[in-house]
């Protein structure tokens, strides 16, 4: 390719990047300023924002977290064997399976919340069960489109995976429980582990179920700052912000020390 | 002043009742409107209560309008507040929708000292305050672009004004009435409300705010000029050093009450009748009025108010000042209500 | 490696030349957990919203019981109705194909460079996904509102004499929009484009094609069904999204999401809600399926 091409492609890249940097490094600014938070440029460099983030904040931020970590153990240990299933299994119907088990990926997440959140009516009308507003039924309603990502995650893994490794074993004397403890599992983790960090960042980032299905008793982080921009606009929503970009930041940093971001390739959801 | 107040707030609290037992851990919730009242409630009402009777007051925010939507919903199941504030609108309502438990008066004793217009006829929730729907401004701006003052409704379709004006959006009271006013300008009320949309939509806006969050923020950036609004809220940016003016416009400003309720199937109907109470007694009232100029329903009051009238002048003081306002029939509005939501839907915001 | 002679005797024949108890029908059972699970969350759920779509509104955050057409009815014959389905299609045509536009520059340079900078070049792409997209859109506030960054710049240039209108409405949107999806963008195009070898380009070089024409002629018509996948799932997930276009769009726009939200949270008619849900999980359905079906034809 020609320098003036490459430095154009350059150029271009560089503006790309610096438009996809750009609304973090304004919730950053913006945590520092002492000036209405919607203005530029900032003034007055101030901390006071930071110290007055409400312990609200801190409540939600642990509802997220709970929600996320039961979601994400649930649909990995149960996605985990179905991807076993439909790699290995031997039925009629193994398509169809696959299908039914990946179909949450092609639904709207808020279609998944409001098919939740009017199942829950339906529970009351039938058992009067009140499950709605609880972390369960939360978790659950996440659960829903973590285990597909899960099971996407170890199928591509199972892709790559020889199976000769498998016979070596045995040929060696391992037994088939053995084998799938000490060969199989540790071989797909990175793929069970790409999936998990998926479903847990799908399940914290996620608004329209944790608004359908929650309420005043399971405020998620990111309804929690929702609700504070319309009805009790302050600054510390933007040190709230920047508090998360960081931890988000130091987090990504190291799985990218353990497995390589490249290996977390893939299509989401918005 | 700050200190006469105050000492006349000591000398009322020597009358009030002697504190309850307290409970153990209670946490009432209790839905608001968010931003600045929320924080003058909670520290006038809120922290004075919990510190009396140990029971818990969990805040959350939202419109009425919202906070009605989701009652409805839970209808049956486990309501999900227990004390709800309430536009007088929303109130009526939410009475029928069936959302609203009847108050006992016996755990009530303040009720005797409101005045008549603040009762609900009915037996639920009591007006808490009494305030006014007017115009904002911020006059520096205007005087910059060299636009006069507005002082009726009618000067807010100024073309000088076209792009700065933020218009209340239908679910907070201010747009309700600002339809009205609408609807007036048109040569309808409140049985025409597809006047006032026809209006509105011929309005240039700002943007449409959803609650005074997001106005204020919007005025202290300078972004919107003027905009309806509610008394204390602008008269909140004025005390505190904001460019601005709030006045009540020729035509004819609005009067309104917020209620307090007791939500219909809440598990703590007594320590709810007992926030209640608390939140009308003279400190809160008083502290809510210094706080964020609303006016305070409580007639012992009355004769505090006269003796400081830079202070009343800001809000309805009293039913007479109540009845200088236009007071919408909400009845009649709220029958035309979800047609003037659908035609808002279609003809207001459905612009680029 | 071991062969089927070599095999010990006690190990039964299988078709397969797998290990023994790599495959099998006991592995089948695994599948019901996950099997219970998603039938209990998810599929029952969808069969009553698909049910609840099919009932009469008969008062608000009720339905009735019989079945109607009524909501579709309402839906699809309505102008408005129709009008808020356009705009949510037309919103993510224009959002992603500004993403293809912005992205596959910065795909080709990352799919074909060797230089030591690729591996920060991706975290940078990768980071804003990994990021709450509550977050990504609070940060518009400061750039895009009246007295941001945008409109300071402009008016301090003077490039324009009163505030551009950039949030609260459709713009707004689809330059959020725009922000999430473009790294998705990025990482479906590098893939594609790694499948065209550089060899091929290389080849076109080497014959006198410059980069314009080799993207056109050589790159372009080799990757078509990779990029029309991509599109295609990029796109769905513009017309899915809900949080973006809530947080940009300030009560004004309404697209598809926000409708239903409206009717299912404040006006409280269940049925229409559902019916515009299953409309919209129709649309979503049909796309993924087409961008499958170019996938596969890879």
């Amino acid at each position: 390719m020609t320098t003036r091409s490459n430095f154009v492609l350059s150029g271009i890249v560089g503006i790309v990047l610096a438009f996809l940097m750009l609304p973090l490094v304004a919730v950053m600014v913006s945590s520092f300023s002492g000036g209405p938070p919607m203005a530029f440029p900032p003034q007055r460099f101030t901390l006071r924002w930071y110290e007055a983030i409400s312990a609200d904040y801190y409540g939600a931020l642990r509802t997220s977290l709970i929600v996320a970590v039961g979601a994400t153990a649930l649909s990995v240990v149960i996605g985990t064997l179905a991807a076993l299933a439909l790699r290995r299994g031997r039925m009629r119907g193994q398509r169809l399976l696959s299908i039914l088990c990946m179909s949450p990926l092609m639904v709207p997440t808020l279609v998944i919340g409001v098919a939740g959140f009017q199942f829950t009516l339906v529970l009351w009308d039938i058992f009067h069960l009140s499950i709605a507003d609880t972390i369960i039924v939360l978790t659950l309603g996440h659960a829903a489109f973590c285990v597909p990502f899960v099971i996407r995650s170890a199928l591509v893994a199972q892709a790559h995976y020889d199976l000769t490794l498998e016979e070596a074993a045995q040929n060696l004397g391992a037994t088939p429980v053995e084998t799938f403890f000490r060969v199989t599992l540790p071989l797909l983790m990175p793929g069970i582990i790409t999936g998990g960090i998926f479903a847990f960042l799908a399940s914290f980032d996620d608004v329209p179920v944790a608004l359908l299905l929650g309420g005043s008793n399971t405020v998620t982080l990111p309804v929690k700052i929702l609700t504070s921009i319309e009805f009790s606009f302050e600054a510390s929503i933007m040190a709230v912000a920047t508090l998360v970009v960081i931890v988000s930041l130091v987090l990504m940093l190291i799985v990218d020390r353990l497995i390589g971001l490249e290996s977390l390739i893939g299509v989401g959801r918005g | 002043m700050k200190k006469l107040l105050f000492a006349a707030s000591i000398a009322i609290m020597g009358v009030l009742p002697a504190p309850m037992a307290s409970s153990q851990e209670i946490t009432l919730r209790v839905a608001n409107y968010g931003g600045a009242f929320t924080a003058s409630q909670r520290k006038y009402a809120a922290d004075l209560f919990t510190q009396r009777t140990g029971v818990r007051i969990q805040f959350i925010d939202g419109n009425p309008a919202d906070h009605l939507a989701k009652m409805i919903a839970a209808r049956g199941r486990e309501a999900p507040y227990d004390v709800v504030y309430l536009d007088d609108d929303v109130q009526a309502r939410a009475i029928q929708a069936g959302v609203l438990q009847r108050l006992d008066p016996s755990l009530v004793p303040n009720l005797a000292h409101l005045y008549d217009e603040a009762k609900n006829p009915e037996g639920y929730g009591p007006g808490m305050l009494f305030y006014s729907v007017g115009l904002a401004f911020n006059v520096e701006r205007l005087r910059e672009a060299g636009i006069p003052e507005p002082k009726s409704w009618a000067d807010l379709w100024d073309p000088r004004l076209a792009g700065r004006v933020a218009v209340p959006d239908l679910s907070t009271i201010m747009g309700r009435n600002f339809l009205v006013a609408a609807a007036r300008l048109n040569g309808g009320d409140e049985r025409s409300l597809e006047r006032g949309i026809e209006k509105i939509a011929s309005l240039r806006a700002h943007s449409y705010y959803t609650s005074s969050a997001t106005l204020t923020t919007q005025f202290q950036s300078g972004d919107v000029w003027a905009a309806p609004w509610i008394n204390g809220r602008a008269w909140g940016m004025i005390d505190r050093g904001a460019p601005m003016r709030f006045v009540i416009p020729t035509e004819g400003g609005f009067g309104n009450m917020t209620t307090i309720d007791v939500a219909a199937g809440t598990r703590h109907a007594r320590e709810a009748h007992a926030f209640i109470n608390f939140v009308l007694d003279p400190l809160p009232q008083l502290g809510q009025a210094y706080e964020i100029p609303y006016g305070p329903t409580n007639r012992t009051l009355a004769p505090v108010l006269a003796a400081y009238p830079e202070l009343s002048k800001k809000f309805p003081a009293s039913p007479e000042d109540l009845k200088q306002l236009i007071l919408v029939d909400w009845k009649i509005y709220n029958s035309n209500h979800e047609q003037a939501v659908q035609l808002w839907n279609r003809n207001v915001i459905r612009r680029r | 490696m071991a062969t089927r002679e070599s095999r010990p005797r006690r190990w039964r024949h299988s078709r397969s030349s797998e290990p023994d108890g790599a495959s099998g029908a006991g592995w089948t059972w695994l599948i019901l957990p996950a099997l219970f699970v998603l039938t209990v969350i998810f599929f029952l759920p969808m069969a009553y919203l698909a049910s609840f779509s099919l009932r009469p509104h008969i008062g608000a955050g009720t339905v009735g019981s019989g079945v109607t057409l009524a909501n579709y009815v309402r839906f699809l014959s309505d102008p408005f109705y129709l009008g808020v389905l356009a705009d949510t299609l037309l919103i993510g045509f224009v959002v992603v194909s500004i993403c293809l536009l912005l992205g596959y520059p910065v795909a080709y340079f990352l799919a074909r460079s060797r230089s030591r900078w690729r591996g920060v070049l991706i975290f940078l792409v990768v980071a804003p996904l990994l990021i709450s997209t509550v977050i990504r859109n609070l940060g518009w506030l400061p750039i895009l509102s009246d007295s941001g960054l945008i409109n300071w710049v402009l008016l301090e240039l003077g490039l324009t004499r009163s505030p551009m209108r950039l949030m609260n409405n459709t713009t707004g949107v689809i330059i959020a929009l725009v922000h999430t999806f473009l790294p998705f963008m990025i990482l479906a195009l590098v893939t594609v484009i790694q499948k065209i070898g550089s060899d091929i380009e290389e080849a076109a070089r080497n014959l006198g094609a410059g980069p314009l024409y080799t993207f056109f002629h050589v790159i372009l018509p080799l990757s078509r069904p990779g990029l029309l996948a991509g599109y295609l799932v990029v796109f769905t997930s513009v017309i899915s999204a809900f949080t973006t276009p809530a947080m940009m769009g300030g009560k004004r726009v309404l697209i598809m999401s926000t409708l239903i939200e409206q009717q299912i949270r404040s006006v409280l008619n269940y049925a229409f809600g559902a019916a515009a849900a299953m409309i919209l999980l129709g649309v979503a359905i049909i796309l993924t399926l087409s961008s499958l079906r170019q996938e596969a034809k890879q």
